[in-house]
């Protein structure tokens, strides 16, 4: 094992971390918004990401715009499932279940939506940076994976920034907490809860125009990232942004470390193992109470 | 399928090779595309054309494994070394730390294994300059979009370069395109020989022909576009090595290389 492969390990341990984290950290958002535990993050992140594509693509859109746009489509696909079906269900007085259930369904759903009217086809976007590398050590780390580790820690200090320092984001925390004391107080509640959903989808669907370009976006990639995401968000303390990107990268590092240190076969066993022993240790997370409190 | 086609003498053709042993007692079952054990012999047969004695290989939990159950207990006999031989989930997001692994081993040339363009993008990724040869399935128009500019000096050992047709291959490549304005691959060359191999086997049995009767005739000699069968063969496709033709993609463009198998 030489000094270079375990650079490399590390550099991709926290680019994948990173990537796990952005799709946590829309979970985790939504989580702590709303309660409901959000099986198509995935998708917010295979919706955007295809947005972005079929923009630049198609449209020939300026790749700035079509960001922006693919970004936009996310949080009103947020938007619109919030007030389609989770603010209905809410009125019902529907159980965490019944959410879950709500959700893998729409999951489900739009990857075969994405399937019918886009097609079987990955598509790439273009690299932030170009094809260009740093090298550290003789292992190679992209530009584009360094802007997408910039981008995912500068996202979760705003996040923070936002439950903690903004009147929406107080607000929004409120709601979560008891719903009815914040309704005395004048709070929307219903309209935070939109608020939470538009927040989770625009999460997601930045995550999946950063990712793109370095794993590019088909149908059935939204599956994959909600699993890891999950465990990434799980791991950190569910409504916390911070520690779903604790979570991210000490997942991500694991999996990687495990194939260098012992073999690429019993990557999943490793990474899974070390997962139930921290949340045995930790069953509220790697944050702990502060994690479950939203701190 | 192939267990309902066999107990009722119903003639089936498969468009992959000869998959469980069980399939060896079915004759009734045709495949048009070859065992693996084929492909794993190919993908050597370059290597050692190429002399890469220490070979790396990054292969997926499916498909992957599949081939690389082959390419073992053939390495030796080809003289090649496998000194690294890293697996990945299928639909896994990232290889770059297997890639890194085959990488660190300094291997003559690189195999990949897989049904994904993902380890083939983070193969570049981590520079690694050894040739890559992959294995057919990853030779669709699909995978190479997907490669994105990781498309490019990748050798594939399969059966039609529909860029550079062999002679037999031409007229078919030429009505693909009419019909269909796209350029065929190995699959849809194989779609049309499946066809033309009932049409054949009705021809020789009559056109009333079903069952037992039907599969008799099926079981003999069959030129076709994607290879020349034998399904009178053990393995039920008789496909030999000389069938393969080799591509290399350059720049997301298949060119037909000049090597060929005897």
């Amino acid at each position: 094992m030489t000094l270079t492969l375990v650079v490399q390990a590390i550099l991709a341990g926290v680019t994948n971390g990173i990537v796990y984290a952005l799709v946590g950290m829309g979970l985790a958002a939504i989580f702590k918004g709303s309660r409901v535990i959000n099986a198509m993050q995935g998708e917010f992140a295979v919706i955007g990401a295809m947005t972005t594509v079929l923009l630049l693509t198609k449209l020939q859109w300026p790749y700035a715009a079509a960001i922006a746009a693919g970004a936009g489509v996310g949080a009103l696909l947020g938007a619109g499932i919030e007030l389609a079906f989770v603010r209905y269900m809410m009125r019902k007085n529907a159980t965490e279940d019944s959410f879950l259930l709500l959700t893998i369904g729409l999951a489900l759903t739009l990857s075969a939506s994405v399937l019918y009217f886009i097609g079987r086809d990955g598509h790439l976007l273009p690299p932030l940076g170009g094809e260009g590398v740093f090298l550290i050590f003789d292992a190679v780390i992209q530009i584009h994976a360094v802007w997408l580790i910039a981008i995912g820690l500068a996202a979760t200090l705003l996040l923070r920034a936002f439950y903690h320092r903004t009147h929406i984001g107080l607000s929004m925390m409120a709601a979560s907490i008891d719903a009815d004391g914040a309704a005395t107080t004048g709070i929307d509640v219903g309209r935070m809860r939109t608020f939470t959903f538009v927040l989770g989808g625009l999460l997601g669907a930045l995550g999946g125009i950063l990712v793109t370009p370095l794993i590019g976006v088909d149908y059935q990639l939204g599956l994959n990232l909600t699993l890891k995401g999950f465990a990434a968000a799980v791991l950190g303390g569910l409504t916390n942004p911070l520690g779903a990107v604790i979570g991210g990268i000490t997942l991500g590092l694991v999996e990687s470390l495990a194939i260098i240190g012992v073999s690429s076969s019993y990557k999943d066993v490793i990474a899974y193992s070390v997962l139930i022993v921290i949340m045995i240790l930790m069953p509220q997370g790697i944050l702990g109470r502060a994690g479950r409190r939203g701190g | 399928m192939g267990g309902l086609t066999h107990s009722n003498h119903i003639p089936q053709i498969a468009f992959t090779g000869m998959g469980p042993a069980v399939e060896k007692e079915r004759k009734c079952l045709a495949h048009v595309l070859p065992p693996q054990k084929l492909n794993a012999a190919a993908l050597l047969e370059y290597a050692s054309n190429i002399k890469a004695s220490k070979i790396g290989v990054l292969h997926d939990a499916g498909y992957g494994t599949v081939v690389m159950a082959e390419l073992k207990p053939l390495a030796d006999k080809y003289g090649v070394k496998l000194v690294a031989v890293e697996k990945f989930e299928i639909g896994a997001t990232d290889t770059t730390t297997q890639a890194a692994k085959v990488k660190a081993t300094q291997p003559d040339a690189i195999f990949i294994i897989a049904t994904s363009a993902t380890p083939f993008r983070n193969i570049k990724q981590i520079q690694a300059t050894q040739p890559i040869v992959a294995a057919i399935g990853s030779s669709s128009y699909e995978y190479v979009n997907a490669m994105g500019p990781a498309a490019d000096n990748i050798v594939i050992p399969e059966f039609l370069v529909g860029e550079d047709p062999l002679p037999h291959q031409k007229a078919f490549v030429e009505l693909y395109k009419q019909a269909y304005n796209s350029t065929p691959k190995n699959y849809e060359a194989a779609g049309w020989d499946a066809a033309h191999i009932i049409a054949q086997a009705l021809t020789k049995a009559g056109a009333d022909a079903t069952g037992q009767k039907l599969c008799d005739a099926m079981r003999a000699p069959y030129t076709g576009v994607l290879a020349n069968y034998d399904f009178s063969a053990d393995d039920m496709s008789g496909i030999p090595l000389s069938s393969y033709v080799f591509s290399k993609l350059v720049g997301g463009k298949y060119t037909r290389l000049p090597f060929q198998l005897k």
